[in-house]
């Protein structure tokens, strides 16, 4: 290679850095080629796993992949995604986040899968696995109305929907075509006469997914969501307007069936990936988990689970905690990942590099240095090979040793993970329980800065399915309160009225408390003359006190970020760096502290709107029930801040130190709680060793 | 659970397991031999008798302080612990008798195995070699194989006691080092190192030499885990290498 060349790609490679990442988030974001030989094994085996039911809809199995963190667990199913996609018959694949809420496995299954099938197969085109069910159906059913047809365009449509029934979707003539409504009118009955098993508004609804101004009602519908009258009237149906825990679940349980029947039927089939199951804490959620592998390996057709473990997580303790047919069902298709041999690992590199540089070079590194520090670890994950390939490129780049803290790292990693989340938002469905997690991850981890404190948290969607959670909220006074938190996702309006009425039943129980009502913003609150009724509920729940917080995309999108970011990190996703020699995953506790001290302390939009719900600003500015020494604290901390110079500012130490001085023996975290509820005159600025107090100009002039 | 007292139980059970001959112990004799301290802890009377309560009780009470390195069998209403595998059973109770048993004696001699056990454990040793059976008039007898028994012990024998010098490497240190994970996995492809370690008690510095061997031949691979689950003894018994990465489990690849 050429001196010149050289030069060039040593720039290129000091600006983009393909070892730079490890870890693949999500098994459908772009990432780095494929290495064929790695995991080869199991690759293949999922392959035919995948095939073979496609042939057999009936044939009842699973598949289980266990390796150990860093092995390629995501990232082979982000191949097998693209085996999905590039399959001649295109399988739907369908990735499930750790479900939160054991009381209903069916429905989050249902919601995910029906999330999934709506998303395009193809990145080129945007046709959905869900249109490719219906334009089978229209195609299906058309021969048999076109004798009865006497439209001049039948022959037409007939040739084109056989030769690529997707066109459906894509040519608009072919969309508005009368005949395509007469087949819409004769598909359910015709279908049910097939499947019988099939639910009453199953086909009809599947085919309102065609039109714009039904696509939003159908989708709740095949969500297992309550729809409410309007939707039913758009979609021609009638079904309860509420129903109990048990009955909804059945009813995602006939669905999640209908649609592996009518994929059966048209000899489609998907594959649903179980990921990220070490966020499973409760045996509960280990036990619902069992619950829908055991669904669809036993009762859905046309369908393969397959779930990944961390390998000792399985041994130890998920294996004791599932039903034995859970676990038979599953190791009977088990497959190991295999780490990486060195020389295989030569090949990660290249391929990382020929996305740069397009070609089979492995400059800068020399093979021979390579291969030599690659064999001193013997076999390894794939991981630990882009780790050291990363190390050794800084070395050749002359690069300084990182001096990122841990907390910017993990900060960093947020960052990247709410870019993905707003990048495609609709992939996350508004989801109730993720959002508790947020928040749940979000208020046990306030930093000492935090302008209130939460104490006694309290669950309570297990016993009330309308509210979430219960704390007090302890202000700078010592005065606290009870508050309860009910998060809603719901569509139909008498749920969302429930909810509501649930806020005003606790303020009759607790006059000075707090009720917050939160609400994705993706889910409607129709104004009065849609939900009259729902409507009046809201008025009274806000002049009795209660706080709405509606999250708009990008708000909703930093809530929905922290708890995957919290799901990778505790799948050990997330690596950082401590210094060149040391990377490893971040721990739960660094992450616990991101969350309290940096996204806290810098404020991101959705945590800033959230807290300033949470205070009040009466009692903040109340000092009536301050302890003596508190407001003594308060009041010399002003005076010393103000005496200390025009910025009006101290190191937390100097602070202590002079207070000391004038006779006060306390300590930081002492005065730092004080102090930090009273955001409206100091601001906390924490810094590598220590924090700066600075006494707000603004305030002081108020004062004057 | 508290992680010292979870340790201290299972150590006070390994001690009994390796002091005792058979290599086994039944689980009433083992409580009633605890200390008062240890009987406290499990929540037994300090003059507790074998008749005041049951084998399965011992085994609930007992069970969640015990690491995999402790197996349980289970016999009618007897419940033993050990050490050993089936095989490491079989193999040291015919090392022990000092006449060739017949299959009868045999079996009464290693009294926690159920007969189906017994007999599929002893059929296997029998096929791989470890075991011959020769005719003394009409009787079918037992006895290790010459390759198994003019070796001063036999394997299984010295990954269980250790060799008498922890510090002496031997050329038959990586077959050790499998026979171990195959006893400690039980089926399992990762074992935990610190397992493998206390299963081995070698010194640290021959066990870490030979962890460094196997990996650069490619014979076993080193895997990471979750260090927060585990124990600041369990870490320190895992394996750190020359870059100071830990790695928590091992699985040997041939």
């Amino acid at each position: 290679m050429e001196k010149g060349e050289k030069k060039r790609r040593l720039n290129v490679l000091e600006k983009i850095n393909p070892f730079i990442s490890s870890s693949v988030g999500d098994p459908g974001a772009k990432s780095y080629p494929h290495v064929e030989s790695i995991n080869k094994r199991s690759y293949d085996g999922l392959c035919r796993l995948i095939r073979q039911k496609a042939l057999n809809p009936d044939l009842s199995a699973a598949g289980l992949v266990t390796g150990e963190v860093g092995e390629g667990k995501t990232h082979l199913l982000g191949r097998i995604l693209e085996f999905c996609r590039l399959e001649h018959n295109a399988y739907a694949f369908a990735y499930i986040q750790p479900i939160e809420d054991p009381e209903q496995p069916y429905r989050y299954l249902l919601r995910e899968m029906t999330t999934n099938l709506c998303r395009p197969i193809h990145t080129q085109s945007r046709v959905t696995f869900m249109e490719k069910l219906s334009a089978k159906i229209f195609a299906n059913c058309l021969d048999s109305i076109l004798s009865d047809s006497a439209l001049p365009d039948r022959k037409k449509i007939r040739e084109t929907l056989k030769k690529d029934p997707l066109v459906l979707f894509t040519e608009l003539k072919l969309q508005q075509s009368k005949m395509l409504v007469q087949v819409e009118a004769v598909a359910p009955t015709m279908l049910r006469d097939s499947m019988l098993r099939l639910p009453e508004h199953f086909i009809s609804v599947l085919l309102k997914c065609r039109h714009r101004h039904t696509f939003q009602a159908a989708m709740r519908w095949l969500k297992g969501n309550l729809v409410d009258a309007d939707d039913q009237k758009l979609l021609g149906i009638t079904c309860p307007f509420n129903l109990s825990l048990q009955a909804s679940e059945q009813h995602a349980r006939d669905l999640i069936e209908a649609f592996g029947e009518i994929m059966a039927f048209f000899g489609e089939s998907a594959v649903i990936c179980f990921d990220r199951l070490e966020n499973l804490d409760d045996p509960q959620q280990v036990r619902a988990l069992g619950k829908m592998v055991e669904f669809l390996v036993d009762s859905v057709k046309a369908v393969v689970p397959v779930a990944c473990f961390r390998e000792t997580a399985w041994e130890d303790r998920f294996k004791i905690q599932l039903n034995q047919h859970v676990v038979t069902r599953l190791e009977t298709n088990r497959f190991y990942l295999q780490g990486c041999e060195p020389e295989q690992a030569l090949e990660l590199v290249t391929s990382r590099l020929k996305t740069l540089f397009g070609d089979d070079e492995l400059f800068p590194f020399e093979k021979s240095k390579l291969l030599e520090t690659f064999k001193a670890g013997g076999v390894q994950s794939p991981r630990r090979f882009i780790t050291l390939a990363n190390e050794m490129l800084n070395n050749i780049l002359g690069m300084t040793p990182n001096t990122v803290s841990v907390a910017d790292q993990i900060k960093a990693e947020y960052s990247r993970q709410l870019e993905n989340v707003i990048a495609d938002i609709n992939r996350l469905e508004p989801d109730r329980n993720r959002l508790r997690r947020a928040m749940l991850l979000y208020i046990e981890s306030l930093p000492p800065s935090a302008p209130y404190r939460i104490r006694e948290i309290k669950s309570l969607f297990q016993k009330d399915k309308y509210t979430d959670f219960m704390c007090r909220i302890v202000f700078p006074s010592k005065r606290s309160i009870n508050a309860v938190f009910i998060i809603d996702t719901e569509d139909h309006h008498s749920s969302v009225s429930a909810s509501l009425k649930r806020g005003i039943d606790f303020f009759k129980k607790f006059p000075d408390g707090r009720v917050f009502y939160i609400r994705d913003a993706r889910c409607p609150f129709p104004d009065s003359s849609k939900w009259p009724e729902t409507n009046k509920i809201r008025r009274q729940f806000e002049s009795a006190g209660g706080k709405l917080l509606f999250f708009d995309r990008h708000q909703a999108a930093a809530w929905y970020a922290l708890a995957l970011l919290s799901y990778s990190i505790k799948e050990g996703d997330i690596m950082i760096t401590d210094s060149y020699s040391s990377a490893r995953p971040a721990k739960w506790d660094e992450f616990l502290a991101v969350i309290g001290e940096i996204i806290h302390t810098k404020g991101h939009q959705a945590f800033e709107n959230f807290d300033d719900a949470m205070v009040d600003k009466n009692f903040t500015t109340d000092q009536s029930d301050m302890s003596p020494n508190d407001r003594e604290i308060l009041d010399r901390s002003v005076e010393l801040l103000k005496a200390s110079g025009g910025m009006m500012m101290l190191t937390g130490d100097r602070l202590i130190e002079n207070l000391n001085k004038i006779g006060f023996q306390v300590n930081k975290d002492q005065v730092l709680s004080v102090l930090s509820f009273y955001q409206d005159r100091f601001e906390i600025i924490t810094t590598k060793d220590d924090v700066i107090v600075l006494l707000k100009k603004d305030w002081l002039y108020a004062q004057c | 659970m508290d992680k010292s007292i979870v340790e201290v139980i299972n150590q006070a059970v390994v001690k009994a397991l390796r002091k005792e001959k058979n290599g086994y112990l039944n689980i009433k004799s083992l409580i009633t031999g605890f200390p008062a301290e240890l009987k406290k802890t499990l929540d037994f009377k300090q003059n507790i008798r074998a008749k005041d309560f049951t084998a399965k009780e011992a085994l609930m009470r007992i069970g969640p302080h015990l690491d995999q390195t402790v197996l349980v069998y289970s016999k009618g209403n007897s419940i033993y612990l050990s050490l050993d595998s089936k095989d490491s059973m079989i193999l040291r109770k015919l090392e022990q008798l000092k006449s060739f048993p017949t299959f009868k004696m045999l079996r009464k001699n290693v009294a926690p195995l159920l007969k189906d056990d017994f007999t599929q454990a002893l059929n296997g040793l029998l096929l791989s070699g470890k075991v011959k059976c020769t005719f003394k008039g009409d009787n079918p007898i037992l006895s290790l194989s010459e390759q198994i028994s003019i070796q001063p012990s036999e394997p299984v024998d010295l990954i269980k006691d250790g060799p008498v010098n922890p510090d002496f490497e031997t050329v038959d240190d990586p077959e050790f080092f499998q026979a171990a994970l195959n006893s400690i996995g039980q089926g399992r492809r990762m074992v935990y190192i610190y397992m493998v370690r206390h299963h081995l008690n070698w010194s640290r510095e021959r066990f870490d030499k030979l962890i460094r061997k196997l990996r650069a031949e490619y014979r076993i691979q080193l895997h990471g885990g979750d260090p927060s689950v585990m124990t600041e003894d369990q870490v320190r018994d895992s394996f750190m290498d020359e870059r100071g990465v830990l790695h928590i489990s091992v699985s040997w690849r041939g």
